[in-house]
């Protein structure tokens, strides 16, 4: 009997553990309290106001795609391992995720999706406003507002270039007015030239002896660059038709949509982004509008010097062809920079700034570049909003974020990521001149590019593809990405308007947290934060019900 | 008299009788196959109905926004991408299915081969390209399509044709056809074994009735092959129409589904709308209901014209 007993639960057995297993892959291990808790002793930091608990170890996760760029990847190495030796009891496992064909945040999407995403991971701007406006992402405001354990005793947001003004960007580019990202690699003034990589040899070949400053001199380059039987640009379908159209149209148009609106909407850089989209919703800017069409004269001019089949190549197809020296010029960011050292032997190249477009080559062009000093790129890191339910990890997080922009940290991460950094006072690597603002960045609101960036991506990149390539005309060009720009503005100021998911449902969130600050006597700081967030969907709200709602009925 | 020797520790059962055992049998049954019926309907049914409820609302993949009813098939009939990308799929389709006619010429050929040495050699050639990724299959063609480095422009080049050198992936007018030429000589390796399962299980007195009427090859193929062989072309035609209809790798990893439109599908543009910087993904799930919509319509279709025998 006792047989027979054991084989009929040796029969139950194996579907019970298969279900058990099943059961047991959607736990994971959380922290585990150290044995023993250390304080470690502090290096050049005086991390002594760090009030990370010390009796616990932490596992972090954070998530990047550097490992593309090995002197970025290096730089966020050594500030890790460098946090880690101050902090023995804190692990971080960074991950690298390949960012090429949107693999990046596909992968973000199904994570936050099923609460698996790293504790911090690093984002662009679109991700920054894509996952802030979803909830995956924390509102970092309360955080910057207090005082940094790396800094002496400042308020963290303080320690970053044009403090809290050098988030404006920031702030304006969710729904709900809030800073969700911490910037560790880049500040301001380096995007704000996005300089050619040039190939000295093949200059020379074509008797270029002087490299252009202005368009128009650029385009005589590359026309004897043609003529010599030479590539001029080695572009790629998609990076760089939009950098082109953006690092142009930058230089187009200062002030032009201020025109369109009261004068009491002027001078608000919160209400930038809702009087672009009304001015495209409006017509104010549409198809015809001179200084749109200006831009795509212009750059229509200058795809005859593009390589042949550009329509077909990836981004790694035109870098190919710079370093096999089959093209002249290759549009490219600081951080590649470091790769182009290492890998190119066998010519001599260099990095020229973005040329300025003067009335010489467009009546409608500003003669400078856009300004960007007090104003931080929308790009860095954010913090997973799970972080909210375990406390002590959150204050780990802050506190390596806090930890990686200190002055001390910085300094050293510049040098080796080839990088400037957002924090005040670091200096500047001497290679990064030629990619950092200069006084011909003059501009603080060009409106140039506007009708393109408003059109839905993949519907810019194709109607741009036929248009360069010749296969339309620039009237269905311009009609092509009107049309799409007008529908996505028309779907954004239906939302914005909209009670339940809208303007109105971010205002009453904002009063209710700034009651419940003043309930709970929040920092006073925070309280003007929201206050000033508050303000500003209120003005929002005004121009959408006063200029969009009657165009919308 | 002869009695039936009973075992001991046997039950005889009459029909209809319920024993505790048999219940037990049963839930063991269904212990064993539950992990593969919740993990089934977790990631195959669970998507595709959410796919499907997602259809009717505005969703931004977050948070579900707002119920719009069938405002998202409006736009998608209005959506001039749309139908350029219907388009495409349609031109694919087509050629997909005419394409499939290397394979089964292979399969013949191969299937009358009287060295069964010659055939297994054959059938190894045809599996040994099995192994390559798909995608580095994929890149390998991008490559040799770059208009300055790649191998027919090279080769062009080299036979004194360099005026027929063309941009192949970044000639709008091109592009397609240059998807389409991937791949050749078009021979589906899973196909062709599928073929010639069929094939070697028809009975021999039929080849050796067809020689004896002295039948010709090409007779043969189209009178006696092809029809026998109907039930695995049906099965074939299935995976063709539904992956065509629905897939959209190749364009994804080779064109983004341009220059200008030229290489985009519906599936590709459903990606896009669900991905892109607006993750409209209530739109894209209506896209991919009505893609389901298609491929099942063309699939009854195809099965109801075409008849086994």
């Amino acid at each position: 009997m006792k047989k027979i007993r054991l084989a009929h639960t040796a029969r139950w057995l194996p579907p019970l553990l298969l279900s058990v297993a099943i059961a047991a892959t959607g736990c994971s291990r959380q922290n585990e309290p150290a044995a023993g808790g250390s304080t470690p002793a502090a290096t050049n930091l005086d991390d002594s106001k760090s009030s990370i608990p010390a009796d616990k170890t932490f596992h972090i996760k954070l998530m990047d795609w550097q490992g593309q760029n090995p002197p970025y990847q290096a730089a966020y190495d050594q500030a890790i391992n460098d946090y880690m030796k101050l902090h023995p009891n804190v692990k971080i496992e960074h991950i690298f995720q390949p960012n090429s064909n949107n693999g990046y945040d596909k992968l973000l999407d199904t994570q936050f999706v099923s609460h698996t995403a790293p504790d911090a991971m690093q984002l662009s701007g679109d991700m920054i406003k894509k996952y802030t406006n979803q909830g995956y992402i924390m509102a970092l405001d309360s955080y910057y507002n207090q005082p940094s354990a790396y800094a002496e005793g400042k308020n963290w947001i303080d320690t970053f270039v044009g403090g809290a003004s050098g988030f404006q960007n920031a702030k304006t580019g969710n729904k709900f007015g809030a800073i969700s990202f911490v910037p560790v690699d880049g500040g301001p003034g380096l995007n704000s030239n996005r300089p050619f990589f040039y190939n000295m040899d093949l200059l020379k070949q074509a008797g270029v002896t002087k490299l252009p400053e202005t368009w128009h001199e650029f385009m005589e380059v590359c026309q004897k660059l043609k003529d010599a039987g030479i590539t001029p640009i080695a572009a790629d379908n998609n990076r760089w038709l939009l950098w082109i159209h953006a690092w142009t149209g930058n230089q187009f148009g200062e002030n032009y949509i201020n025109g369109f609106f009261d004068s009491k909407y002027a001078g608000n850089s919160d209400l930038i982004e809702t009087k672009k989209a009304i001015a495209v919703l409006t017509d104010k800017v549409g198809t015809k509008d001179p200084i749109m069409n200006a831009q795509a004269e212009l750059l229509k001019q200058f795809s005859q010097y593009w390589q042949d089949g550009w329509a077909g190549a990836n981004e790694q197809a035109a870098q190919q062809l710079f370093l096999y020296q089959k093209a002249a010029f290759l549009l490219d960011g600081n951080w590649n920079y470091g790769f182009y050292k290492e890998n190119i032997k066998d010519f001599e190249w260099g990095v020229t700034p973005f040329p300025v477009i003067t009335e010489q080559s467009s009546p409608y062009a500003e003669g400078a570049m856009p300004k960007g000093l007090d104003m931080l790129s929308v790009y860095g890191w954010g913090l997973n909003k799970d972080l909210e339910k375990d406390p002590d990890k959150l204050k780990v997080v802050v506190d390596i974020f806090q930890y990686m922009t200190s002055k001390e940290a910085q300094d050293k991460f510049v040098d080796t990521a080839v990088v400037n950094s957002p924090v005040v006072g670091v200096h500047v690597p001497e290679v990064l001149i030629p990619f950092m603002e200069s006084d011909k960045n003059k501009l603080q609101n060009p409106a140039g590019n506007l009708l393109f960036a408003t059109a839905n991506s993949p519907t810019f990149l194709a109607a741009a593809q036929q248009f360069y390539t010749g296969k339309i005309d620039q009237e269905e060009f311009m009609s092509l990405i009107g049309q799409d720009a007008k529908k996505t503005v028309e779907k954004k100021a239906k939302d914005q308007l909209d009670e339940k998911i809208g303007i109105p449902a971010t205002i009453a969130q904002v009063e209710k947290d700034i009651a419940d600050l003043k309930a709970e006597n929040g920092p006073q700081p925070l309280i003007d934060a929201q206050q000033k967030t508050f303000e500003a969907l209120k003005l929002q709200l005004e121009m959408y019900k006063t200029y969009a709602e009657p165009v919308l009925k | 008299m002869n009695h039936p020797i009973k075992a001991l520790n046997t039950k005889t059962y009459k029909f209809g009788s319920k024993s505790a055992s048999s219940g037990k049998l049963w839930l063991t049954g269904l212990l064993f196959v539950m992990p593969a019926l919740v993990l089934t309907l977790l990631f195959d049914y669970y998507p595709i109905l959410s796919g499907v409820y997602h259809a009717f609302y505005r969703w931004d993949g977050a948070q579900t926004e707002k119920f719009v009813g069938f405002d998202n098939f409006v736009e998608i009939f209005q959506d001039r991408v749309f139908w350029i990308s219907v388009k495409n799929m349609a031109i694919i389709l087509v050629s997909h299915i005419l394409l499939m006619i290397p394979t089964i010429v292979a399969c013949i050929v191969l299937f009358r081969l009287r060295s069964g040495r010659s055939q297994y050699l054959y059938r190894l050639l045809f599996c040994i390209p099995m192994v390559v990724p798909m995608l580095v299959t994929m890149l390998l063609w991008q490559f040799m399509y770059n208009p300055q480095f790649g191998f027919f422009n090279q080769l062009l080049d080299a036979v004194g044709l360099d005026e027929y050198k063309q941009l192949w992936l970044g000639d709008p007018d091109l592009a397609l056809g240059s998807l389409l030429f991937m791949g050749f000589p078009w021979i589906n390796t899973i196909a062709a074994l599928i073929y010639l399962g069929g094939l070697q299980g028809v009975d021999g007195s039929i080849w050796d009735a067809a020689k004896m009427d002295g039948v010709g090859p090409i007779t043969q193929a189209l009178r006696i092959e092809l029809p026998l062989i109907k039930g695995q072309f049906k099965l074939n035609m299935v995976g063709v129409i539904s992956g065509t209809i629905t897939g959209y790798g190749t364009q994804l990893v080779l064109t983004n589904g341009g220059p200008g439109n030229s290489t985009l599908v519906p599936g590709l543009y459903m990606y896009q709308r669900a991905f892109g910087g607006n993750t409209e993904f209530g739109y894209a799930s209506a896209v991919g209901l009505l893609l389901f919509g298609i491929a099942l319509l063309i699939t009854v279709a195809t099965l109801k014209m075409i008849k086994s025998e």
